[in-house]
């Protein structure tokens, strides 16, 4: 029924077992590699066909169909300022909730669900990749790497009122 | 004691109940305010008196169902509230500006009662105040109903019912006791033709009635049935009090009246701890059969006379009160023996006694009744048997002979006896020591009457030795399950049966043409809302189906390639029959090996022709999957429009709560304002009505506060003293339009522009190229209020901004349009429904949409050479009009590349003229898909509103498309595209 296939399906898993660690998806953008609470990830999927939407802002990829639900895609390089990039094979939709509503992210890559425990932690650098420190929670230091976490709720709630205003700016 | 879940029921039905009451009293106290207005202009209107009963009955329903409940708040202020009415209708209250008020201030403080009891966690409503102020004006006027010992209505039972007393013979202390806690409703075998139901009782509120009390009769018989402990008493109370309360407060009295001798037993076995006895629970179960075929006849509308039914059960109930007999047999009454029973228990108990009674035998049908708690009753009771024995043949005895000894808490004993001795005799016999009373009726038989019960013939010997038949009895306890000790009136007045019989009569006459009301059912609306999605699911199932339906019949045109195939096996054949007609000696052995592989080759083209030939059978599968879909169609149509209609509801009772809000902001603001209300009949969705209350509110306050101007600076402007707000609810084409106008001073688009510069919404330089339209249109931007004052009313609660959002998260949209000093007027259009929308699929640049059907006004096919751009407009000329045309690759602003750029090449354009109201435009499409029903699926769901996107919906083959949102792509096209609009200045 739908292009947009399901891949994996992580709700349910946040457990909160071993006391305190954050459980993570991490994924790739650019060079990057960026963690979100898991809990906040309904699903995983593969690019689909998107359909576009008129005045709405250049990272708003358009809409796709997910179980007759239609949500909007974020492509997340574009919110953060980087150059575009053509889907490639390892791109994929994740699908987060946050405020109530549920919204796709266009990330190159998925990488893996992983266990942080807090004092690997540290307090988010000024700016990460171009980002502001507003949108981010902290650096996980992993053992050969880092991982930026983002504050997925603020980069989005403020998408949609970007948009509302766009929206808006036409009306008046 | 009760169950939790019951008593959440309750509670339920209480709140949905009480909610019709209180709105039902609110509408009837603005009649009564205009009515102590008209009295203080000096007119003096006589005061409607059917207002008042039946604001008497709404205040005795509320507090009645309250009581039960046990929501003592609620309950002690309808009380009071009833009184009042109570007091007005009897003249013994004038009517006066403070009471109503009073009264709307009580009410006032029900409804928020009532609204805590929906949160269960709101705030305790202080209602002193208000319960102190009614005490005041009761005192005042002399009539503190709080010392009337009875309650008015039991009273009136008890007026009705005097006029006329029975001749009741006492037949035991303990009778005495119980017939006294339940004297109002005393009566002689013909009570009930006394009481008459009310004829004019509105079909709407007798569904409901039925509605409700088919669920409370079925609670009743459930819990009759299968629970005889004490904690069955209570939730058997609150609903047969339910059943009295919706029934007298619809002026159905005779249900009202047997649902409140049934309250009144339950309520004596309440007070004294005790389980029901069977013969109670009997009469009740007969009493909820009765009530039940009349609730029947009720929805039927036919006329089949309940009367004897009621009676019956009636009776019954009283004997049950009197003669509590041990629980020996417990079974459910025959229905039938209620239709059975043509005039009364009397004679239907007597006609069960003698039913077993010898043919051509005279004797006596009566009841021994005995001391409560007499030591030994079974021994005393043994030697009533053994006298009547002695006096004569014992045909009948309840309890049975070879029971007796074992019925130690014996009250009384039923029996038939056959003997031609006289009365006083018997009587004398039977008055042994701890016998309360002795009940007799003679009876007679013929011989030839038709005994088709008579069990046993030897019976009919009446030799007084033959008698003590233990069998027959039994045989009749069967047949007549109900029987119960029988209390027979001393003697039987053949007058009364034929005075009950004209009643039933002239009643029958007067309920003859009464329509039958419809039927009803109440549903969660949750259900309703998945049904709905469901039905959502369907429609794109649907289309999908016929999709493939489409593609398979592309698939099976093969007849071409049958024909082929079929002349290659021939031509091979040929090929084949020639090599092998050459003699065989001239006979190459390449020739033979291409012989034989031709050979090979149409034996497998033969094959695969045999299987294309039952392709053929597919084709005709392929038929039938259309006509399947072809009816899939329609059902899915027909469940889509029922669901659709389900959920439609007036918007009336929406519109006349508003009447109340009016009425408090002009004795707030000393404004003088009237609501006129029209089309209150138009349907919505029930979902709708309900997120409509908040904004209309809101837009309703806007306009009395703002809009409509004190008395004396409208009578300077040249108008009316009296200021107008119109609510106005109407169809046009698929949509619901919603007004509210007001003749007020309108808005002034000067002000809106300088608040909106002031506010950072738009810049002075921009401001000054806005028409007074789009100047108007700003009040809905977050943070705008014009009001220079922010008053009680409007300032407050929710800005304009959300009154819009609100109605956009309908799919609605909100206008406003106004006339400096001649008023404003805010329009809200909604989808006729919520979420199916027939549509023209349309590809634009690659991108399909769906324009909806109803704004489609034609669709042309225009040269490239009729369009012409002037000015930067661009025009057509369809047959000598002249149509603006929009190309939505120039009118939308897109940030995503195009799919695919339409070729050009063909120099015909395609123009979907689309319009509203009067304006139309022509949109630039590249190819046609064809019609469908779509489901709209909000993008605000998971998203923001977009300009010219109403929302979007999935297609057949899953991808999503959008929905052009025709009003918006107008004003689009006329106040230029968004790339000539200066973006307003957000923070």
């Amino acid at each position: 029924m739908s292009t947009a296939t399901l891949e994996t399906r992580l709700e349910g898993q946040h457990s909160n077992d071993s006391a305190g660690s954050l459980q993570l998806v991490s994924f790739q953008l650019a060079q990057e590699e960026y963690g979100i609470e898991i809990t906040k990830v309904q699903e995983i999927i593969l690019m689909g066909e998107i359909t576009r939407v008129p005045q709405t802002p250049k990272y708003i990829k358009g809409l796709i169909n997910l179980r007759s639900t239609v949500i909007p895609i974020v492509d997340l390089r574009q919110r953060f300022g980087l150059e575009e990039q053509e889907a490639a094979d390892e791109s994929r939709i994740m699908v987060v909730n946050v405020a109530g509503k549920t919204i796709g992210i266009i990330v190159d890559a998925v990488s893996e669900v992983l266990r942080v425990s807090p004092d690997r932690i540290a307090p988010p650098p000024p700016t990460v990749a171009g980002l502001g420190r507003e949108y981010l929670t902290g650096l996980a230091k992993l053992e050969d790497r880092l991982l930026i976490l983002l504050d997925i709720d603020k980069i989005l709630v403020e998408t949609t009122e970007e948009t509302l205003d766009a929206a808006t700016s036409v009306t008046v | 004691m009760m169950d939790n879940e019951f008593v959440d029921d309750m509670l339920a039905d209480f709140i949905d109940e009480s909610d019709g009451l209180l709105r039902q009293l609110n509408e009837n106290l603005l009649g009564l305010d205009e009515w102590v207005k008209a009295l203080d202009d000096g007119q003096s209107a006589k005061c409607d008196i059917d207002l008042l009963n039946e604001m008497f009955r709404s205040a005795h329903s509320i507090k009645g169902l309250s009581g039960m409940l046990g929501l003592d708040d609620i309950n002690a202020l309808t009380h009071k509230v009833e009184n009042v009415f109570d007091a007005a209708r009897q003249d013994e209250l004038a009517v006066d500006r403070d009471v109503v008020d009073v009264i709307f201030q009580a009410v006032d403080r029900l409804s928020e009662m009532v609204e805590r009891l929906k949160e269960h966690d709101g705030e305790e409503v202080d209602c002193q105040a208000v319960v102190e102020r009614i005490q005041q004006i009761l005192v005042e006027s002399g009539q503190d109903r709080e010392q009337r010992p009875t309650d008015s209505v039991e009273g009136e039972f008890a007026q009705l019912l005097q006029a006329n007393e029975p001749e009741e013979v006492p037949l035991s202390e303990a009778g005495d006791e119980l017939l006294a806690g339940i004297q109002p409703i005393q009566g002689s075998e013909d009570d009930f033709a006394d009481v008459v139901d009310e004829q004019d009782v509105s079909d709407k509120y007798l569904s409901i009635f039925i509605a409700e009390t088919d669920e409370s009769l079925d609670l009743l018989s459930e819990l009759l049935v299968s629970d005889h402990t004490i904690d069955a008493i209570e939730p058997l109370l609150v609903t047969c009090h339910r059943i009295k309360g919706s029934a007298a407060s619809l002026g159905l009295n005779r249900p009202a009246k047997l649902s409140h001798l049934m309250e009144d037993v339950l309520q004596e076995a309440h007070q004294q701890n005790a389980p029901l006895d069977s013969h109670s629970i009997d009469a009740l179960l007969a009493c909820t059969d009765a009530l039940r075929s009349y609730v029947e006849a009720l929805k039927s509308g036919t006329n089949e006379d309940t009367e004897d039914a009621f009676q019956a059960a009636y009776c019954q109930l009283k004997q049950a009160v009197a003669c509590s007999t041990p629980a020996t047999q417990i079974a459910a009454p025959d229905k039938a023996s209620d239709v059975i029973a043509t005039t009364g228990l009397t004679r239907d108990l007597r006609a069960a006694v003698l039913s077993v009674a010898p043919a051509g035998s005279s004797g006596f049908v009566g009841v021994v009744a005995f001391r409560e708690g007499l030591p030994l009753v079974e021994l005393k009771a043994r030697l009533v048997y053994e006298k009547l024995d002695r006096v004569g043949a014992v045909f009948h005895c309840d309890p049975a002979e070879s029971e007796i000894d074992d019925a130690t808490d014996l009250i009384a004993l039923t029996f038939g006896v056959v003997t031609d001795g006289e009365d006083a005799d018997l009587r004398s016999q039977l008055s042994v020591e701890g016998v309360q009373s002795v009940d007799l009726s003679l009876y007679e038989i013929d011989e030839t009457a038709a005994e088709p019960e008579a069990p046993n013939s030897d019976i009919n010997d009446q030799q007084p030795d033959a008698c003590p038949n233990t069998a027959s009895t039994e045989g009749s306890t069967q047949a007549q399950p109900e029987t119960t000790p029988v209390i027979e009136p001393a003697e039987l007045k053949p007058t009364k049966e034929q005075a009950g019989s004209n009643g039933n009569g002239a009643r029958t006459a007067g309920k003859e043409n009464k329509s039958k009301p419809a039927e009803t059912l109440r549903v969660d609306i949750e259900r309703l809302d998945q049904l709905m999605n469901l039905a959502g699911q369907l429609v794109i199932n649907k289309a999908r189906f016929g999709q493939i339906g489409d593609g398979l019949r592309g698939l099976t045109s093969f007849k071409q390639a049958t024909h082929s195939l079929g002349s290659a096996i021939d031509t091979l054949g040929r090929v084949h029959g020639e090599i092998g007609s050459q003699p065989g000696s001239n006979r190459a052995p390449d020739l033979e090996s291409v012989r034989r592989h031709v050979g090979l080759i149409r034996d497998d083209l033969e094959t695969v022709h045999r299987a294309l030939a039952q392709v053929g059978t597919v084709r005709a599968l392929v038929n039938e999957l259309g006509e399947a879909v072809h009816q899939l169609d329609r059902v899915s149509d027909g469940i889509q429009k029922t669901v659709m209609d389900t959920r439609m509801v007036p918007i009336g009772p929406l519109f006349s709560r508003f009447r109340r809000v009016v009425r408090d902001i002009t004795q707030g603001n000393g404004k003088e304002i009237q609501l006129v209300i029209r089309g209150d009949k138009t349907e919505l969705d029930k979902r709708m009505i309900d997120e409509l209350g908040d904004p209309l509110i809101h837009m309703i306050r806007n306009s009395c506060d703002h809009g409509i101007e004190l008395p004396n600076d409208r009578v300077s402007a040249g108008k009316s003293r009296e200021g107008e707000v119109t609510l106005d609810a109407f169809h046009r084409g698929n949509r619901i339009v919603i007004q509210i106008k007001d003749d007020g001073k309108g808005l002034d688009p000067d002000k809106i522009c300088d608040k909106a510069i002031s506010r950072g919404l738009v810049s002075a330089a921009d401001a000054e190229k806005l028409t007074s339209h789009q100047i108007y249109q700003m009040i809905w931007e977050p943070g705008f209020s014009t009001a220079e004052q922010v008053t009680e009313v409007s300032g407050r609660g929710m800005g304009m901004d959300i009154v819009r959002s609100k109605i956009e998260s309908l799919n609605g949209t909100a206008e406003l349009d106004s006339e400096p000093g001649k008023g404003t007027t805010f329009t809200i259009k909604l989808p006729l429904t919520m979420a199916i929308l027939p549509s023209l699929l349309a590809e634009i640049e690659g991108d399909t949409f769906a324009v909806p059907v109803e704004s489609v006004v034609e669709i042309v096919s225009v040269e490239r050479s009729d369009i012409n751009t002037v000015h930067g407009v661009t025009t057509a000329h369809v047959r000598g009009r002249v149509i603006s045309v929009v190309d939505l690759a120039e009118l939308f602003s897109w940030n995503q590349p195009a799919r695919e750029t339409p070729s050009l090449a063909n120099d015909d354009t395609t123009l979907v003229i689309v319009g509203a109201d009067d304006h139309e435009v022509g949109v630039i499409v590249h190819r046609l898909l064809g019609e469908e029903d779509i489901v709209i699926k909000s993008l605000a769901e998971n998203y923001e509103n977009v300009t010219g996107v109403a929302g979007a919906s999935i297609l057949g083959d899953g991808r999503v498309s959008l929905i052009l949102d025709v009003a918006s792509l107008l004003e689009m096209s006329c106040y230029g595209s968004t790339h000539h609009e200066t973006p307003a200045v957000a923070e």
